[in-house]
C-alpha cells in the first residue's frame, strides 16, 4: 500500500509529527518557489536570449545593407577584408567567405558549424548559440545578396519586360560571432534571485511548519500529560481543552472518559467499602452473642460426657461448630482491621527462636514440628502477630500438607526469612496465584475444612504490616513452602519502619 | 527509508542547475539573406568552366551592346590572375539588342550563332539579362540562323 505512495511513506517515516509537518511545509514552500521560481526564470532567459539574437541579427542584417556599392566580383581580398571589418563592431566580429578565401582575422570560419554554413547556402539569415572555447557565443551566418546595378532607361516598347529580381545572390558569405557573456551574467543574475527566492520560501514555510506545529502539538502535549496522569491512577485528570478543532473534540472526549471512569470508580469503591464495612459490622455483632454461646458450650462440654447418645453427640456438635464459629469471627475482624487501614504495630525486641517456640509450645505442636532456629536473633516486631503468622502457617501446613513439618529462619543481612515447609506433594501450579485469596479452596471435593479459609491471608497482611512479605513456592525435591521475609531495620539505620 | 527522498532531491537540483545560464541551441532559421548595393557592370565568366558572375566597376552606365562588347573582349588582368575565362569568341560585332513590342528580346550579332557553344550562349544570355535588368528569354540571331529563346542558368 506504502509502496504506492512514496511521498506519504518519507513523511510516514519521519519520525515526529514536528519533524513531519516541517518536511512536509518544506516540501510544498519550497516545491511551489522552484516551479514559480523556475518558470519565472527560464522565461526571462528566453526572452534576454531572444533579444539579444534579434537585436544582433538586425544590426548585421542593417550593416550588410548600408555597405558601400560593391565595385568587384570576384572580390578581391583587399574588398573581402573591407567588408569583413565594416560589418565587425565593438561587441562582434565578422568574417566574410568567398569560396575558398576569406577576409584575414582571428576567426576561422572553419571552427564555425558545418550545420550552420550549410543552412546559410540556402539564402537566408541563420544562427546558432554555440560553445566557443567554453565561451557562449552567437554565430550569425548569411550569404551576400547584391543589388542589380541601376536599370538602364527603357529602350522604346521595352515596358513589357519582366523585371528580373532585385538582388542576385553573389556566392559571398558573412559569417558574424558575437559574444553572449552579457546575457550570460544578465541571466546568473536572475538565477540568483531565484534560488534567493527558493531560500526566502523555505524560511518562510519552516516558520510556517514551527507555528503550526506548536498551534497542534500543544494540545497533543496536554493530552499526553492528562493521558499519563490517569494511566497513573490519577482519575482527577483533565486535559485542557482549547479551541473548537478536532483536537478539542479528542480533549473533550477524553474529559468525559476520565469523569465517567472516575464515577464508576468512585461508585466501586464505595460500594466495596460498604461491603467491608458491613462484614465488620456483622463480625462485631456477632462478637457478642458468641462471647455468650461459647461460655454456654464450655459447660456443654463438661456435660456431654455424662450426657448419654445422641444427645451427648450434639452436645459436642454444637460446641465444636461454636469454636468454629468464634475464630471465622475473630478472623473475620482482623481482616476487617487490615482492610480499613486501622491495624497498628505494636513493635517490640523479639527473640525469635523463642518466639517462635512459644507459640508451637502453647499449640502442642512442639513435638510434631521439626525446628531449625539460630539462637539469639533478635527482632523488632509485633509479638502478637508474628505469633499470628507462625501459627496460620503451620496450621496450614500440620492440616494440608503432610510431615515432616518444618520451621527453619535464615538471618540475612537486610531481612529476617522464616521458612515454614512441609513433605507433602506440594501447590499446584493453579493453585499457588490464589493460595492467599481469602476463603480459596484448594482443594475443591473438601467442601468443609478446619480453618476459616482466612489464614494466609491473614498471615500475610501481616508480613506486609511489618513491611514485609509473604511468599509460597514448592520446594525442589517436594512439599510447598511459605516463607515470611521481615525487614531487620537494626541493619540498616535508614530504615525506620 | 530517507535515501529515495534525498537522490530525488539530488536529482531535481542538478537539473535545476544543469537548465541554468546559456545552452547551445540548434541552427534557428531567419529570413531572406540581405543584399549590399552593388555597382557597376554584371558581366558572366567562367570559373573552371562553370559559369560565374562578375563585376566590374565602371564609370558610368553601360548599354546592353556596350556590355556585350566588354563580355567579348574577356577577362582584364586582374581578372584573369583569378583564373577566369570566356568561351565568348571575337568578332560579334556589330551587335544589336532589340526588344519587341511584346517582350521579346532579340540580339543579332555578326557572326554564326551556331558556332557559339552552349556555355558561350549563356554567358551572352545572363550578361544581356542582368543589363536589360529581366529574366525574360533571350535569343540569339545572326543572319543565317537563330538560337533561343534561352534563358540564364544563374537567374534568381
Amino acid at each position: 500500500m506504502n509502496s504506492v505512495n512514496p511521498a506519504a511513506r518519507f513523511l510516514g517515516g519521519a519520525r515526529s509529527l514536528r519533524t513531519r509537518l516541517l518536511v512536509a511545509f518544506a516540501l510544498l514552500g519550497v516545491s511551489t518557489a522552484a516551479l514559480v521560481a523556475g518558470v519565472d526564470y527560464v522565461q526571462a532567459r528566453d526572452i534576454i536570449l531572444q533579444k539579444a539574437q534579434d537585436t544582433a541579427v538586425l544590426t548585421i542584417t542593417e550593416r550588410i545593407e548600408t555597405l558601400p556599392p560593391l565595385g568587384d566580383l570576384p572580390p578581391s581580398q583587399a574588398t573581402l577584408d573591407e567588408i569583413a571589418g565594416r560589418l565587425s563592431g565593438r561587441d562582434d566580429t565578422a568574417v566574410a567567405v568567398y569560396r575558398d578565401r576569406r577576409s584575414v582575422g582571428r576567426l576561422d570560419p572553419d571552427t564555425l558549424p558545418r550545420e550552420l554554413r550549410r543552412a546559410v547556402g540556402e539564402g537566408i539569415v541563420v544562427w546558432q548559440r554555440v560553445s566557443m572555447n567554453g565561451r557562449p557565443v552567437l554565430v550569425i551566418g548569411t550569404q551576400l545578396r547584391l543589388g542589380r546595378p541601376g536599370r538602364p532607361a527603357q529602350p522604346p516598347g521595352g515596358s513589357a519586360l519582366p523585371p528580373g529580381p532585385a538582388t542576385q545572390p553573389s556566392e559571398l558569405e558573412i559569417y558574424s560571432v558575437r559574444s553572449l557573456e552579457p546575457e550570460q551574467q544578465s541571466i546568473a543574475r536572475l538565477a540568483t534571485r531565484a534560488w534567493l527566492t527558493g531560500a526566502v520560501a523555505l524560511v518562510f514555510a519552516v516558520l510556517l511548519a514551527v507555528l503550526a506545529g506548536r498551534g497542534v502539538l500543544e494540545p497533543v502535549r496536554e493530552l499526553r500529560r492528562a493521558t499519563n496522569r490517569l494511566g497513573e491512577g490519577d482519575l482527577t485528570a483533565r486535559a485542557q481543552i482549547r479551541g473548537t478543532d478536532e483536537l478539542a473534540d479528542v480533549a473533550r472526549t477524553f474529559n468525559n472518559t476520565a469523569e465517567t471512569l472516575e464515577r464508576h470508580v468512585g461508585d466501586l469503591r464505595r460500594m466495596e467499602a460498604e461491603a467491608r464495612r458491613f462484614v465488620a459490622d456483622v463480625s462485631h455483632e456477632l462478637r457478642t452473642p458468641l462471647a455468650a454461646m461459647t461460655a454456654v458450650t464450655d459447660v456443654l462440654d463438661d456435660e456431654a460426657q455424662r450426657l448419654p447418645g445422641d444427645a451427648g453427640r450434639a452436645a459436642r456438635l454444637v460446641s465444636g461448630e461454636t469454636h468454629k464459629l468464634t475464630r471465622l469471627v475473630n478472623d473475620l475482624i482482623e481482616v476487617s482491621r487490615f482492610d480499613t487501614g486501622t491495624a497498628t504495630l505494636a513493635l517490640d525486641d523479639v527473640d525469635v527462636a523463642e518466639a517462635i517456640r512459644a507459640t508451637l509450645r502453647a499449640r502442642g505442636w512442639s513435638d510434631r514440628v521439626r525446628t531449625d532456629l539460630p539462637q539469639g536473633v533478635v527482632a523488632r516486631l509485633d509479638p502478637r502477630r508474628l505469633d499470628v503468622i507462625i501459627a496460620n502457617l503451620v496450621s496450614n501446613a500440620l492440616r494440608h500438607g503432610a510431615p515432616p513439618v518444618s520451621v527453619r529462619t535464615h538471618v540475612r543481612p537486610d531481612r529476617l526469612d522464616i521458612e515454614v515447609g512441609d513433605g507433602g506433594p506440594g501447590l499446584a501450579p493453579d493453585v499457588l496465584p490464589h493460595v492467599f485469596n481469602r476463603f480459596y479452596k484448594a482443594d475443591t471435593a473438601r467442601a468443609r475444612s478446619e480453618g476459616s479459609g482466612l489464614g494466609l491471608a491473614i498471615a500475610r497482611e501481616n508480613a506486609r504490616l511489618h513491611g514485609g512479605d509473604l511468599t509460597a513456592a514448592n520446594r525442589p525435591a517436594g512439599g510447598a513452602v511459605f516463607t515470611v521475609h521481615l525487614p531487620r531495620p537494626g541493619s540498616e539505620p535508614g530504615d525506620t519502619r | 527509508m530517507t535515501r529515495r527522498p534525498l537522490l530525488a532531491l539530488v536529482v531535481l537540483i542538478a537539473v535545476l542547475s544543469a537548465g541554468c545560464g546559456v545552452r547551445p541551441s540548434g541552427v534557428i532559421r531567419g529570413g531572406p539573406a540581405p543584399a549590399a548595393p552593388a555597382e557597376g557592370v554584371n558581366l558572366y565568366f567562367l570559373a573552371n568552366s562553370s559559369l560565374i558572375l562578375m563585376r566590374r566597376p565602371t564609370r558610368q552606365h553601360l548599354s546592353p551592346t556596350q556590355t556585350l562588347v566588354l563580355l567579348q573582349d574577356g577577362p582584364d588582368g586582374d581578372e584573369r590572375a583569378m583564373n577566369l575565362t570566356s568561351e565568348v569568341p571575337t568578332g560579334l560585332d556589330p551587335i544589336t539588342v532589340t526588344i519587341d513590342a511584346s517582350g521579346n528580346v532579340e540580339v543579332v550579332v555578326s557572326a554564326d550563332v551556331t558556332t557559339l557553344s552552349n556555355t558561350a550562349a549563356d554567358q551572352i544570355v545572363c550578361t544581356v539579362g542582368d543589363a536589360l535588368s529581366t529574366t525574360a528569354p533571350i535569343t540569339l540571331t545572326s543572319k543565317a540562323a537563330t538560337r533561343g529563346p534561352r534563358t540564364c542558368p544563374l537567374a534568381g
